[in-house]
């Protein structure tokens, strides 16, 4: 079985005030073994609820989640010992150095040779030299360096991130993007939320889109993006931009519209066009400065799925 | 070592290095206590009361401090991990509910015996204080520290939907048991007959009587020592397994942070 999660048909309601409040609505999906799964979507989508399903914190209506073969609410405490959590929202035990509060972790894991695991990682991560500081005195980049090593405590073979460079600035953001690439390369399964889809599309394998308790679409980057554009835009940066939008005009699944002076816009409905676009700016006679595909960021992306298809209710 | 017990020894680990690093939670136990101590008996000893009255009241400081301990430190593991946004990460974890109790009622424990000793040294040297009966002692002490357990219990079943809030109760519930389980006087001579079959109930009363007749000043009755004891215990573990797979079922273990 390649399957490191999967969730079958998993409802969840809650009850605010008179009110029932859908969190997830018959939702299934699986994520392979050693794969970077990102989960976005907008807040109260129901991405916690799912989360606190597979961590064991919350029951599911109905349907069922399983990690490794074993089931989140049947099998909890071996659930919980085969994976680890690292979230952006987090806190720490302010009181306790980064060493003892390692120490106390791994106790909770029943880590084997504690000392050395939280030596090797506080070296890792760049944080031995500051073993004895509080929590407290961390910068937050820090802080979330701190978080990781807390979740490699037990090596686990899931890691659920939840928003894991939310607030750090770009530094830390990338030292984070890294971490989470090698992780992936020793093996280990991730589960990602985060609200920065450059981030989503940069380091995912595959992404599941949630809206409203309902998975809107599931696939890699490229899958989902091709779900959404039927349509692909060139921009053609030239001298004879009249001619080209002329040459191009009445051939079928092609519009050309001229943007500005020396840029002409044109809009195709399969790869299969290029031919003729580079056809059509070979007989006209001028200067041709660039021809770039316009593809549109994932941002983009995620906002046509939310919008399209349950970002309204 | 084993899992459970290790998860268990993490509570321990936590709650020692917590009071070692915290000036508050030393004074909870190096100062609060003796202050107390020394306010009672320095108030009997001003009234000229005899050795027996005077005796009472540290064996009742010494029970009362045990069942405090134990009921605080299992409130206060909790809440700390609240108020430190911890608490979701901690029952992410393979810690179970009864776990986490017992290794945080262990770290009360520990508490417990400092103060103890504290209170056993500082009496002997000020007051010529000795245990008259260290059976009686013993299993009386045993008895409250049981009951702080069960009130933990409690506690956390509460805490596990009313978060921080928890943490003021527990401070309120065992100054409460105290003045109903007549402490430091004779419940036959100051509660009305008829709150009497209630306040035997409670599984402090027939401990602090236990402390109290080893000075001659109070009447067990051993066989509703054992019945509420057991009993009690039994209620607050339902209670609390009740309330843990309600939070989880409604997801406020979720929400904890």
């Amino acid at each position: 079985m390649d399957d490191a999660i999967s969730v079958r048909n998993g409802s969840k309601t809650y009850r605010s005030g008179k009110e029932t409040v859908i969190a997830l609505d018959d939702i299934s999906l699986s994520v392979k073994k050693g794969e970077i799964f990102g989960l976005l979507g907008p807040n109260g989508a129901g991405k916690t609820s799912l989360i606190s399903i597979l961590v064991g914190i919350l029951n599911p209506d109905s349907g069922s989640a399983v990690i490794f073969g074993k089931d989140c609410v049947e099998e909890t405490q071996a659930v919980q010992s085969s994976l680890n959590l690292v979230s952006g929202f987090s806190g720490a035990i302010g009181s306790l150095s980064v060493e003892e509060a390692l120490t106390y972790y791994a106790m909770l894991y029943n880590v084997k040779d504690s000392k050395k695991v939280i030596a090797r990682l506080l070296k890792q991560m760049n944080l031995y030299e500051s073993r004895n500081w509080t929590a407290e005195d961390l910068s937050s980049g820090m802080r979330q360096r701190y978080f990781i090593c807390r979740g490699l405590l037990n090596d686990p073979k899931l890691l659920v991130l939840d928003e894991p460079t939310v607030g750090l600035d770009v530094e830390s953001a990338i030292d984070v993007r890294k971490i989470i690439r090698d992780l992936r390369a020793k093996g280990h399964t991730i589960l990602l939320t985060t609200h920065n889809m450059f981030e989503a599309e940069e380091l995912c394998d595959r992404i599941a889109f949630i809206n409203h308790g309902k998975i809107l679409a599931i696939g890699t980057p490229e899958e989902l993006k091709g779900k959404i554009i039927s349509q692909r835009t060139i921009e053609i940066h030239c001298s004879m931009e009249k001619c080209v939008a002329e040459q191009l005009k009445g051939m079928k699944g092609v519009k050309a519209q001229i943007k500005s002076p020396q840029i002409v816009h044109v809009t195709v409905d399969s790869y299969t066009k290029t031919k003729d676009i580079m056809r059509a700016l070979a007989s006209c006679n001028g200067e041709i400065y660039s021809v770039n595909e316009m593809e549109p960021t994932f941002e983009e992306i995620y906002l046509k799925f939310m919008n399209n298809k349950g970002g309204k209710k | 070592m084993n899992g459970s017990l290790s998860r268990i020894l993490s509570q321990v680990y936590r709650g020692v290095n917590m009071m070692r690093r915290n000036t508050f939670r030393l004074t909870d136990v190096f100062v609060w206590p003796i202050l107390y101590l020394f306010t009672l008996t320095f108030f009997v000893t001003y009234l000229g009361s005899n050795q027996s009255y005077l005796y009472m009241i540290i064996l009742g400081m010494m029970g009362w401090r045990a069942m405090y301990f134990i009921n605080l430190e299992m409130v206060t593991a909790f809440t700390e991990e609240y108020w430190s946004k911890s608490l979701g990460y901690l029952f992410a974890s393979p810690i179970s509910r009864m776990e986490l109790a017992i290794g945080s009622a262990i770290s009360g424990l520990l508490k417990a015996i400092i103060v103890l000793i504290i209170y056993l040294v500082l009496t002997y040297a000020i007051y010529g204080f000795t245990v008259p009966n260290w059976g009686i002692f013993l299993v009386g002490v045993a008895f409250l520290l049981l009951a702080g357990f069960t009130m933990g219990l409690f506690m956390l079943g509460v805490g596990y939907f009313m978060k921080q809030e928890a943490f003021n109760i527990s401070f309120i519930i065992p100054d409460m048991l105290a003045l109903l389980s007549g402490v430091y006087f004779s419940i036959e001579v100051v509660y009305p007959k008829w709150l009497l079959p209630v306040i035997r109930l409670l599984p402090t009363t027939q401990a602090f009587e236990l402390l109290k007749s080893s000075v001659g000043l109070g009447n067990p009755d051993y066989t509703l020592l054992i019945v509420t004891a057991v009993g009690w215990l039994a209620v607050a573990y339902a209670f609390n397994g009740y309330m843990y797979n309600k939070a989880k079922k409604e997801g406020k273990l979720a929400r904890l942070g």
